[in-house]
């Protein structure tokens, strides 16, 4: 079996190469990095602090103070976007780490030890599988009551799923491969195969998943927040949607568009960036 | 070498009887049967035969890694430090694997872990068998590497395996095998997927290894070349049975079963050989060996007769190239037809 080259420089020759090669992931790259540095310098409290505050009347059109408008109580929009930015990127962040974590740790004890231990992890996430996700999450979030930490734990219930499920395989494969079993003649006992041999050679699509899972975790954050089960009492690009329903019955759109397009944005350039990602680490798995 | 020696060295390992079943989806097959093989200190065993004939799973059968819910030892016992190995358990051969018991593996671009640097596959092995301080086992690693001839081994402990040539690879893997210099060597081809060049200087490293450590080495090989340049004894394989074993000198010189004598017609023998010049055996190894009743290279054997599809022939000793400490064997009717020599059967 030949296994490809997994080194962590020769990822990173792969990825920068794949990149170089296109201008658009480059720009989409540009977008993400972008929205990283206004979601730091939210947190740094450097910028749109005054997501709260009234800076004029109310449902004003752009103007030179309020660069988009202001909503409903008079608060800038342009701030309550970039403040929601911040939430929208923590969700992904933290979503992302954990559902990568505990898919890639049940998937390689999965795939690794078989039996009944296999059994059971295939058995858990085909039925996590088989719920219609957004009503699980609804589901979870009703249990867990409104708010962030509700959010990050349906997220992750149900994220793990995919990482899981890939890294399975992967470990199903490279337990038969030579260098395992070139390990296991040296005398190494499961466990450091497992986490020391194998798992290190998925990292790439550990990578993969990361990227797959903090874009959607971003989509579903703002579809509960919409439906007022995500973000309590901070903006959210949700919250912004669905406060703007009844406003665009008087012709007022400026909050709807800007929240949906700050979205877009980011959605569309992570889904490149994944894309270019996928096709520089994992040749073989198209999705 | 065993056979100055007055009287026969207790075997360091000693294989009886092996039998390694196979299980392929619902079907099962015996992959070897009956393989007996003896191998003493400071002795180099050469394992020839095709390939399929068995040679690399007797070899992961000693190391007591058989694919998991394929391959099985039906009978025989392997015989190690004490221990049978087909009935050890699975602490008490990691304590053995890699320790005094370690096996080189026939392609060095696949036996290495891609994403670890070789200092870190070196420094595992110590970490894992000795109790040595990191800086120690730093400077063992680094000395073993130097000893297996890698130039500029300071600078590779660093290096990951893609960085490294074929044959810098196997010098790391050899290291690997070495590094606590093991009792029994298993060396599964250690040298097919090297160029000739290359392939010498390896050889050459082992042997050296080999003589210096008076270890024992199990060399599989389908190179009579090798055989040759590294071995004391040899034992050939055919469709997962020992048909002829003997001194190096009495299979070359006087090989008796029909299969060994074409293998030896089959080498070129350093002459430029002009086109379709080179002896073939036609036919295959049969792909279910129990299948045929009688001797398993009888559909091949230019000298098949009739008793030879009745009865599966047992090794005896023959008289060509025995010796008092290691006997000619041959598993062949026809060997002993021409002769009116008396033999005795060996259980």
């Amino acid at each position: 079996m030949n296994i490809p080259n997994t080194t962590f420089q020769d990822l990173r020759t792969r990825v920068t190469q794949k990149f170089r090669g296109s201008p658009v992931a480059i720009f989409s790259l540009m977008v993400i990095v972008v929205y990283a540095i206004a979601a730091v310098m939210v947190m740094l409290g450097l910028v749109a602090n005054d997501f709260d505050a009234r800076v004029g009347e109310k449902f004003m059109s752009p103007n030179a103070t309020s660069w988009l408008g202001t909503d409903r109580l008079g608060r800038d929009i342009l701030s309550r976007i970039v403040y929601a930015n911040k939430i929208a990127f923590i969700v992904g962040l933290v979503t992302a780490t954990l559902s990568v974590l505990l898919g890639t740790l049940l998937g390689a004890l999965s795939g690794f030890f078989g039996g009944w231990v296999d059994a059971f992890i295939v058995w858990l996430y085909s039925t996590v599988e088989s719920i219609p996700y957004l009503l699980l999450l609804i589901a979870i979030s009703y249990i867990l009551g409104a708010g962030l930490s509700g959010v990050y734990l349906a997220f992750v219930l149900t994220f793990w799923v995919g990482p899981c499920r890939i890294i399975r395989g992967e470990v199903l494969k490279l337990k038969e491969a030579e260098f395992v079993i070139a390990a296991r003649a040296m005398g190494y006992g499961p466990m450091r195969i497992l986490f020391r041999h194998i798992v290190p050679n998925t990292l790439h699509l550990a990578l993969v998943n990361f990227t797959l899972i903090f874009v959607a975790a971003i989509k579903s954050e703002v579809i509960l927040s919409y439906l007022g089960l995500g973000v309590q009492g901070e903006p959210s690009w949700g919250t912004m949607i669905d406060q703007a329903r009844a406003e665009l019955v008087n012709g007022f759109f400026w909050q709807i568009g800007g929240a949906t397009v700050a979205m877009f944005l980011l959605v569309l350039a992570f889904n490149i960036a994944t894309d270019t990602l996928q096709q520089a680490l994992d040749p073989r798995q198209t999705r | 070498m065993s056979t100055l020696s007055e009287v026969a060295p207790a075997p360091i390992l000693s294989i009886r009887d092996l039998s390694i079943e196979l299980r392929n989806g619902g079907s099962k097959q015996l992959a070897t049967k009956g393989v007996g093989l003896d191998l003493c200190q400071g002795e180099v065993l050469g394992l020839v035969g095709e390939s399929g004939c068995g040679k690399t799973l007797t070899c992961k059968a000693i190391m007591g890694l058989l694919p998991e819910g394929v391959g099985r030892v039906q009978t025989g016992e392997i015989l190690f430090s004490g221990h049978d190995l087909t009935r050890a358990n699975e602490p008490t051969m990691r304590t053995f694997r890699g320790n005094t018991l370690s096996m080189i593996f026939q392609n060095p671009l696949n036996a290495l872990n891609p994403v670890l640097t070789i200092g870190e596959q070196l420094s595992e092995v110590l970490a894992t068998h000795t109790t040595l301080k990191r800086s120690e086992i730093y400077q063992e690693a680094l000395h073993m590497l130097r000893r297996v001839g890698m130039p500029d081994a300071a600078r590779r402990m660093r290096a990951y395996p893609h960085e490294l040539s074929g044959g810098m690879r196997q010098r790391v893997v050899i290291a690997m095998a070495l590094l606590m210099e093991p009792d029994v060597i298993l060396a599964d081809e250690p040298t097919t997927a090297l160029d000739v060049t290359v392939q010498a200087q390896i050889l050459k490293l082992l042997k050296s290894f080999q003589r210096n450590h008076n270890s024992a080495i199990l060399l599989v090989t389908h190179d009579f070349g090798v055989i040759a340049d590294m071995c004391d004894r040899v034992a050939v394989m055919y469709a997962g049975r020992i048909i002829e074993t003997g001194t190096v000198e009495a299979i070359f010189d006087h090989p008796s079963h029909p299969y060994t004598a074409k293998l030896l017609e089959a080498m070129p023998r350093g002459r430029p050989v002009p086109r379709g010049e080179l002896s073939v055996i036609p036919g295959r190894v049969p792909s279910n060996p129990d299948d045929l009743s009688g001797c398993k290279f009888a559909p091949r054997c230019e000298r098949v007769q009739k008793a030879c599809h009745r009865t599966e022939p047992r090794l005896k000793r023959v008289r060509e190239g025995s010796t008092r400490i290691d006997p000619h064997l041959v598993s062949c009717f026809i060997a002993f037809e021409d002769r009116d020599e008396v033999t005795h059967v060996i259980e």
